[in-house]
């Protein structure tokens, strides 16, 4: 008897609302706190053991290399905002970056024509991911990760699975030039988080999008244009993700068949702490600094020596920890009062 | 406190002086309940009455406070739902529980598959063991279909059959027919006959005159969590049986106020929702407030998404200010100056875990805070959205607090405050004031009739009468998808109404009759 009427007391404080996602949200933030946390330990640490970490020189790279994976984990999560995901970021950013080069290192266009050609596929990649999600209602996961295996193909099929090596000096000075003495990608990245910042956070489209990723379903009895703002997330993303293929193939002066691989867990690890770093608001800004964060994890890590098992591992494990943040701030989000 | 079975041997649910709180609510006081092997015993009372509590708390799915249970005279406080469901007892729940993507032999022998000899599925006796069970209640739904291709009523059918599995001696129906149609229901009373012959003993909890006095041998009303009384269904007059489920009239909580009506707003011709409802057909005056009542099932809900744009319509004409408009999606209905108040507030109405502004702004952003083609205009919004908290009263701290920690009053002032923002015309009301305190109700009302002053037409979906009959002009009736009777609420009263509600047909003759019987 006394224990059902405890029960009951636990449940009416929980229906009382505001108190229940207490718990809940004091974890999210133990662990938004925990991850700066962790990364001001690390950087003592490294900088300890190897003060080079925070010469100017190394600053560039960290920067340098955070701007390239900027781009592609902007779009990403711009499509985790309103509710998706987009697992060919990777291969997006490749077949952008690969067709790029082989039109002008193979067959001699200049470097405008291939970089807007490089572009205009990756946006119609991303018009096709939005077109089966939105109008096959397609699950984003599923509808992408078809998309991945089929570019794969497609880099194959267009290169032989031979590297293209650059020939434009101009093409490898947006990778590698500098200006004022600091690198082009920082600047291009500065411009497009503006953008992309302001897009997010001033305009309806982003300001939809945001609620969309909130609650689908009350957008589309507020007279939201779901179909469209989910598209549009997509092609962003594809947009994005053609910045991130070609400047990477600039930087290296070689483009290989599996150039944009690894920015798929890049854009994950960044646009998933991006999400949780502010608390689901803001996430522009948050995944900026999860670039940075992940960057800099990765450039400390080389310079202790690490080899590529420990890379992995720590990748794994900080996108682990982002995701069970993640899950934690989607669930006091969806924690209501009232309704059991 | 242990019984031994010195209770007569024919009674097989036995429940003393249940008690049950959810918090704010008191949903059963010291409850007695009975019911007598073989009969047809029916629950009834307004919604909120304690009727599913009291189910759910016999096969254990709550714990009472207070009291004891027995089944078979045997008391049930150390069991869970399968200790009782042991001793013989089914409950059908509202919600039909079925897995859809599976087919109905799965979804009937879910859980008791039967297997071969390599423990593996048997696929062949499980069809054959959902045959069975199903040709109990239907010979028209093949064991092979999958759920979410059958018909609602058919599922209703295939969950019944799927509670036969345990053999049950005593089966709870918790509104069965609010989703059968008239084929499906004929098939299930043909059930519900054969199985009183074979002694199973049902409880029968129904909002429809009709099919209680049809098929039920006693009948115990609730109101507001207690019997009000229990008897042979002979000796109770349909319009005394509605009498007891109202209890007494509340004082009115609303202050009726005459707001001059104007012309007509919104005219609705030949409507058929996809889901559920037929030949929908009323209009809709600026100023007045028309209610629309119906038990859970009538196609009340369905009425207003259709009329939406929310859910698709398979026809029918709308017209708006005399023009006839096409709605297809809740875009056109916008434009059209309608605004739903959705049944469901959290998944429906409100983006949790955003602002109050960004809520209130949701369905006009784009139409008054942008410049160009969608720059916010920040200033102008949060302005904006202040003078609503203002005019509204939305116990809020500040423009930017999160709506989910609001109380569920508030919350519905601000998808109140997202219509008047967007400058609807048409206001729709589904269940406003469903799951929300006093307080909280009697601005609702306020709001509402404000509304009505400035010109609006408000159509007002609820279950409570005493709210329907203070708050609006008119009523309508729905049963079954159908409007059956309108109403004016001031040549009307509660007995009436509930009567309609339950499918009655002619409310003055059986007045009439039941003072003659006294």
């Amino acid at each position: 008897m006394s224990r059902s009427n405890s029960s009951a007391v636990s449940l009416g404080q929980r229906d009382n609302g505001e108190i229940e996602s207490g718990p809940q949200k004091g974890s999210s933030s133990l662990i938004r706190y925990g991850i700066f946390v962790i990364f001001g330990l690390f950087y003592v640490i490294v900088t300890i053991l190897r003060p080079s970490f925070l010469s100017l020189g190394n600053l560039y790279d960290i920067f340098t290399e955070m701007s390239i994976i900027s781009f592609v984990s902007f779009g990403e999560a711009i499509v985790i905002a309103a509710g998706g995901l987009d697992l060919s970021v990777g291969n997006m950013a490749g077949a952008a970056a690969m067709l790029a080069c082989h039109l002008m290192s193979n067959l001699g266009y200049d470097v405008g024509t291939s970089l807007a050609a490089g572009v205009a596929v990756a946006i119609l990649i991303g018009v096709g991911n939005g077109l089966m999600v939105t109008r096959l209602h397609m699950n984003s996961l599923i509808a992408t990760l078809g998309t991945m295996f089929v570019l794969f193909g497609f880099l194959y099929g267009l290169t032989g699975g031979v590297s293209v090596h650059i020939v434009p000096d101009n093409f490898s000075y947006l990778g590698n030039g500098t200006f004022l003495s600091i690198p082009i990608p920082i600047f291009i990245m500065a411009v497009v988080f503006v953008l992309a910042y302001l897009f997010m956070e001033k305009t309806s489209y982003g300001r939809n999008i945001t609620m969309i990723g909130g609650n689908i379903e009350a957008c589309r009895l507020s007279g939201v244009n779901i179909k469209k703002l989910t598209l549009l997330t997509f092609v962003i993303c594809g947009f994005l993700s053609a910045f991130s293929g070609i400047l990477l193939a600039a930087r290296q002066s070689v483009g290989n068949v599996d150039l944009g691989e690894r920015f798929l867990l890049e854009a994950f690890i960044a646009a998933m702490l991006g999400t949780v770093i502010f608390n689901g608001k803001n996430v522009i800004a948050g995944t900026l600094l999860g670039a940075i964060f992940l960057t800099s994890l990765i450039n400390g890590l080389t310079l202790l020596g690490a080899g590529p098992e420990w890379m992995y591992f720590a990748q794994g494990a900080l996108l682990l920890v982002a995701i069970l943040a993640n899950y934690y701030v989607k669930r006091s989000m969806l924690k209501l009062p009232g309704k059991k | 406190m242990n019984h031994p079975m010195d209770d007569q041997d024919n009674i097989v649910i036995k429940a003393e002086h249940i008690s049950k709180s959810f918090p704010g609510v008191r949903a059963l006081k010291e409850l007695d309940f009975e019911v007598e092997r073989g009969e047809v015993h029916a629950l009834c009372g307004e919604n909120g009455a304690g009727k599913s509590t009291l189910m759910k708390i016999i096969v254990r799915e709550y714990i009472e406070e207070e009291g004891n249970i027995f089944i078979e005279g045997q008391n049930v406080k150390d069991l869970g739902i399968r200790g009782v469901q042991k001793l013989g007892l089914s409950l059908i729940h509202q919600d039909l529980n079925l897995i859809p993507m599976l087919t109905v032999a799965q979804n009937i022998c879910l859980g008791r598959e039967p297997v071969t000899r390599f423990r593996t599925i048997d696929w062949k006796a499980m069809r054959l063991k959902a045959a069975e069970f199903l040709a109990e209640v239907t010979s028209e739904i093949d064991v092979e279909e999958r759920v979410e291709d059958l018909s609602i009523s058919e599922q209703q059918l295939v969950a019944i059959a799927r509670s036969l599995v345990t053999s049950p001696g005593i089966l709870i129906l918790d509104e069965p027919t609010a989703r059968l149609d008239h084929k499906t229901s004929d098939q299930f009373f043909a059930f519900l006959e054969r199985a009183k012959q074979k002694g199973l003993t049902v409880v029968y909890i129904s909002h429809r005159l009709e099919e209680i006095y049809r098929i039920c041998d006693r009948v115990t009303v609730l109101r507001d969590g207690r019997k009000i009384i229990t008897a042979r269904i002979d000796d109770l007059p349909q319009a005394e049986l509605v009498k007891h489920m109202l209890g007494r009239e509340i004082t009115q909580q609303v202050p009726k106020e005459t707001v001059p009506i104007g012309e007509t707003r919104l005219s609705v011709r030949d409507l058929f929702p996809k889901e559920k409802g037929e030949n929908i057909h009323f209009d809709l005056k600026s100023g007045e407030i028309l209610g629309i009542v119906g038990s859970i099932g009538a196609g009340k809900t369905e009425v207003a998404r259709a009329l939406f744009g929310a859910d698709p319509k398979q026809r029918g004409a709308i017209h708006i200010a005399g023009k006839e408009v096409k709605i297809d999606t809740p875009q056109d209905a916008i434009r059209h100056g309608l605004a739903l108040i959705p049944e469901e507030r959290r998944t429906q109405g409100l983006v949790g875990n955003e602002s109050v502004r960004k809520n209130i702004t949701l369905a006009s952003l784009k139409k008054k805070f942008c410049v160009g083609p969608s720059w916010i205009k920040q200033d102008q919004e949060i302005q904006a959205v202040k003078e609503s908290i203002r005019s509204l009263g939305i116990a809020t701290p500040s423009t930017e607090q999160e709506v989910q920690f609001l109380s569920g009053g508030t919350q519905q002032k601000v998808v109140v405050g997202k219509w008047l923002m967007s400058d609807s015309s048409i206001y729709i009301f589904d269940e406003p004031t469903k799951g929300i305190d006093v307080g909280g109700k009697y601005d609702i009302y306020k709001l509402i009739v404000d509304l009505a002053r400035q010109g609006a037409g408000v159509i007002f979906i609820s279950n409570e009468l005493t709210e329907v009959l203070s708050l609006c002009d008119r009523v309508i009736v729905m049963f079954h998808g159908q409007i059956i009777k309108e109403l004016e609420t001031e040549a009307t009263n509660r007995e009436e109404v509930l009567f309609y509600v339950m499918g009655g047909r002619d409310y003055a003759e059986t007045a009439n009759n039941s003072k003659g019987h006294h």
